[in-house]
């Protein structure tokens, strides 16, 4: 019965999802111990990066010391930090001396804005253009955009960022130069130059995958067979392009993973308080608190992108959802 | 000694230590004309800020703000002298003890009246390690009692000459109502409890890493400020900060990198000044690391800087040569610059000379040569520069200098480890006190583990000197005996530059009153 069969694929659905999850909680928990322990391995001493070279003040060093349990051993300091973490308390900036869940959850704000700003002029670019050119394989309409995708993927981040500043920012004058704006369309249009140069990059790749899974769906039987039964290239393109939506979609997920990395330049550039600026500072300062809750927040964000993959895997795939009815 | 304080009121002091250290300022309090500014002054930063208390995160620009918005005891005028702040006298009555008469009309900007509880909780929060743990100045403290209804008296455990540049803006003390104290907790000096001062500026807005803004506070009873507002942006980019200066988004950058002002000063629309900033940089030896506690090896190293190279073509003449670990300008109460330039001089100099350093290399105990490592700050790209410039000296007698660039933090965690015998310095006191950096680098434990009984008498005469000459006499033996162990070798004496748009000027900029004062105040609209 359809019915039952649905049930029984929903229900397998939901234990594929809890097990991801589970296994998503559990890589979260390896990337704390192992971040927190890069962090303890690094050179340097927080001791010294807060107080300074020239402080050493017996009862300065001891305050630190006591605050920050560093006089504990790095197990129960971890420990102590975890539960922490597990009873709501993110702890208090070192650097900063804030709360780093109110820290981490502006900052992120201003990056996953960014991030979904650039992601999805890739897609609008990406894939139509990835469409055009291997619909017109060999053309020179496909040599410019594989040439345009080439010079997107070797493009560097920030030399794109000062390209878009110069042309659009001096020359033009149609965007701001920098800064985060106030809020709402004022924030989208600050954002609009920085999520460019983070999706040229992305985007480039898109086209490149686009491009090669469109060649090779529409060298199958059934584009064949479609031309045969008089489809128009219109339909024949959108019939492909639904089966070639698996593997781009499955790439996208993947590759918007990497804008994290690029956000910390185009965050510099750009004069925004983004998340990846705190980290790479938490990071210098060894501020532990503020490197586990950001490193954790860009981990649990790439779990659930996969996890979402995978979800659209199913749902665009018909043959998927049989098989898990079936098993 | 009984000092008054002054009616026209610049103090100032720029320390700046790496990018992250100390700096104070004192702000001018009495004047006339109050109020009154018109419009923004947008300001970029190149650092960021993430606390606007000093006593917890002690940058540069975090003093930049304290100095604009809040107030000690004292504070120093353009000349560099101590002048009044909150106080509006002070007396030492004898070595241990000073005594300060505390303006009865000073009020905060919230206008509420400065009280007595006001500064001593002020001050006991600047004492608590655990509230201020990057302030050092109240170390030598014994007491701070009030004495008299707008009287407090500090007593010393030791004789400090030092001790009156302490309780400034410049350094380690900022006066805010006790109540904010009481109450900050845990979020002080952060946006959740902005700080509230009684300087010319009140704290309106801030977001870490992003803006601080100022306003004109009603209750300012000094100089006028030329501008309502304040508008200070974190724009970590240089070359975004020039962009934005060009484009008239910004109109004064406070941050020029040294290598980058010739290009800044190609554009026409753009004036960029340079000053002074009496910052030191100089390579420091570690004497208890092998082979550097040679002298000879240690000569060696110091005569194979070329530092006029580094000054003209790093620095493009942005910065002058340095004969001693004081600069001119912290001798400047005293003595002409040309007399200060000549009394530094009179020290032994270690001049570029690979002839003298291949000498001094083969009276040493490794006349074949040796390894060592000279990391350096990626912040700094002159001292890349000067690296790869000595590294490259240095193997033409035969010594081999591996260089590393490292981050800011881990480069101080390489100062006095005693592993490292060769390091880099660059220091900018953020106080007007001449013994600020000496006290440290010669000080008990200093970074290169220098032990001498003259030294000690040196600066124990400095720390006791009943008057200024005195003390930088003190400064200057002390100084000049370092200089011929060859200890620290002075490398160039720094500059700061800022640049404007042109529609903003800064009156009456010295190297004490930029930055350390009510500097804002400095700040005038171009003609």
């Amino acid at each position: 019965m359809p019915s039952s069969r649905t049930a029984l694929w929903a229900v397998r659905l939901l234990g594929t999802i809890s097990l991801r999850v589970l296994g998503g909680l559990f890589l979260l928990l390896a990337i704390s111990i192992l971040v927190f322990s890069l962090v303890h391995l690094s050179p340097g001493d927080l001791v010294t990066n807060l107080l300074g070279p020239q402080n050493r003040s017996e009862a300065a060093i001891a305050a630190i010391t006591e605050r920050y349990r560093l006089d504990e051993p790095p197990v129960q300091q971890y420990f102590a930090w975890l539960g922490n973490v597990l009873a709501g308390n993110w702890g208090t900036s070192f650097r900063q001396q804030a709360p780093v869940a109110t820290i981490v959850a502006e900052r992120s704000t201003v990056t996953l804005t960014l991030v979904a700003v650039a992601f999805v002029l890739a897609l609008l670019v990406s894939i139509p253009l990835g469409v055009v050119a291997a619909t017109s394989s060999g053309s020179w309409r496909d040599q410019l955009a594989s040439g345009i995708s080439v010079l997107g993927i070797s493009a560097p981040s920030f030399v794109v960022a000062f390209l878009l500043m110069f042309f659009f920012v001096s020359g033009l004058r149609w965007f701001p130069l920098y800064g985060y704006g106030t809020g709402g369309l004022d924030t989208l249009w600050h954002l609009f130059l920085p999520a460019v140069a983070l999706a040229i990059g992305l985007g480039a790749m898109l086209t490149k995958i686009t491009r090669t899974v469109m060649i090779r769906e529409l060298a199958k039987d059934y584009v064949t067979s479609a031309r045969a039964r008089g489809f128009t290239e219109s339909q024949i393109n959108r019939l492909a392009l639904r089966n070639a939506a698996i593997p781009i979609v499955t790439s996208g997920g993947l590759v918007v993973t990497f804008l994290v990395a690029g956000t910390i330049l185009v965050e510099t550039v750009f004069a925004l308080p983004g998340i990846g600026r705190l980290l790479y500072d938490a990071v210098i300062y060894k501020d532990l608190p503020t490197v586990q809750a950001s490193t954790l927040l860009i981990a649990a964000v790439i779990v659930v992108v996969s996890i979402a993959v995978d979800l659209l895997y199913v749902l665009l795939d018909p043959r998927v959802r049989r098989r898990g009815a079936e098993a | 000694m009984i000092t008054t304080k002054k009616r026209i009121g610049v103090g100032a002091a720029i320390l700046a230590s790496a990018g992250l250290l100390l700096s104070g300022c004192a702000a001018p309090t009495t004047g006339s004309d109050a109020g009154g500014g018109v419009g923004t002054l947008s300001l970029a930063l190149g650092d960021s800020i993430t606390n606007l208390y000093p006593g917890i995160e002690a940058g540069v620009p975090n003093y930049w703000i304290a100095a604009a918005t809040a107030e000690g005891l004292v504070s120093v005028d353009p000349s560099g002298e101590v002048t009044g702040a909150l106080a509006t006298a002070w007396e030492q009555t004898d070595p241990l003890t000073y005594v300060f008469t505390i303006d009865d009309g000073a009020l905060f900007q919230d206008g509420s009246a400065v009280t007595i509880d006001d500064i001593v909780a002020s001050i006991e929060a600047a004492r608590d390690p655990e509230i201020s743990p990057s302030i050092i100045t109240w170390g030598n403290v014994d007491t701070v009692t009030q004495t008299g209804d707008w009287e407090i008296t500090i007593t010393l455990l030791s004789p400090d000459a030092s001790f009156i540049y302490g309780p400034s803006s410049s350094a380690g003390l900022f006066v805010f109502p006790a109540s904010y104290w009481e109450s900050a907790g845990d979020a002080l000096g952060t946006a959740a409890a902005l700080p509230i001062g009684t300087g010319p500026y009140q704290i309106t807005g801030f977001s870490p890493d992003s803006n601080i803004t100022l306003e004109l506070s009603e209750y300012w009873d000094g100089d006028a400020g030329s501008y309502e507002t304040l508008s200070f942006d974190v724009i970590p980019d240089a070359n975004t900060r020039l962009l934005a200066l060009e484009g008239g988004d910004v109109n004064l950058s406070l941050s020029v990198p040294v290598q980058q002002i010739s290009e800044w000063q190609t554009n026409e629309s753009i004036d960029v000044t340079t000053i002074e900033d009496r910052s030191y940089i100089g390579l420091t030896f570690d004497t208890a690391v092998a082979p550097f506690d040679d002298q000879n090896v240690r000569n060696a190293v110091a005569h194979s800087f070329d530092r006029q190279a580094v000054v003209d073509q790093v620095l493009g003449g942005n910065a002058e040569v340095a004969t001693s670990l004081l600069s001119p300008p912290q001798l400047a109460a005293l003595y002409s610059p040309e007399e200060a330039r000549e009394k530094l001089a009179a020290a032994q100099q270690y001049g570029f000379d690979l002839d003298a350093a291949a000498a001094a290399l083969a009276k040493s105990s490794v006349p074949q040569g040796f390894t060592a490592e000279l990391v350096y700050p990626d912040a700094y790209p002159e001292l890349q520069l000067s690296a790869e410039l000595l590294k490259q000296n240095l193997a033409e007698i035969g010594v081999t200098l591996e260089t590393r660039s490292v981050t800011t933090p881990d480069w101080f965690s390489t100062m006095g480890d005693r592993e490292h015998g060769i390091g880099f310095m660059h220091y900018t006191p953020t106080t007007a006190d001449p013994a600020e950096m000496i006290n440290w680098f010669l000080g008990p434990d200093n970074l290169a583990s220098f032990e001498s009984s003259e030294v000690d008498a040196a600066l124990t005469s400095a720390r006791e000197a009943d008057s200024l000459e005195s003390q930088i006499d003190g400064l200057l033996e002390a100084s000049s005996l370092q200089a011929a162990a060859n200890v620290y070798s002075p490398l160039w004496w720094g500059q700061r530059a800022f640049a404007t748009d042109g529609s903003v000027v800064l009156d009456g900029v010295t190297s004490f009153s930029m930055f350390t004062s009510a500097w804002p105040l400095q700040l005038k609209p171009a003609a």
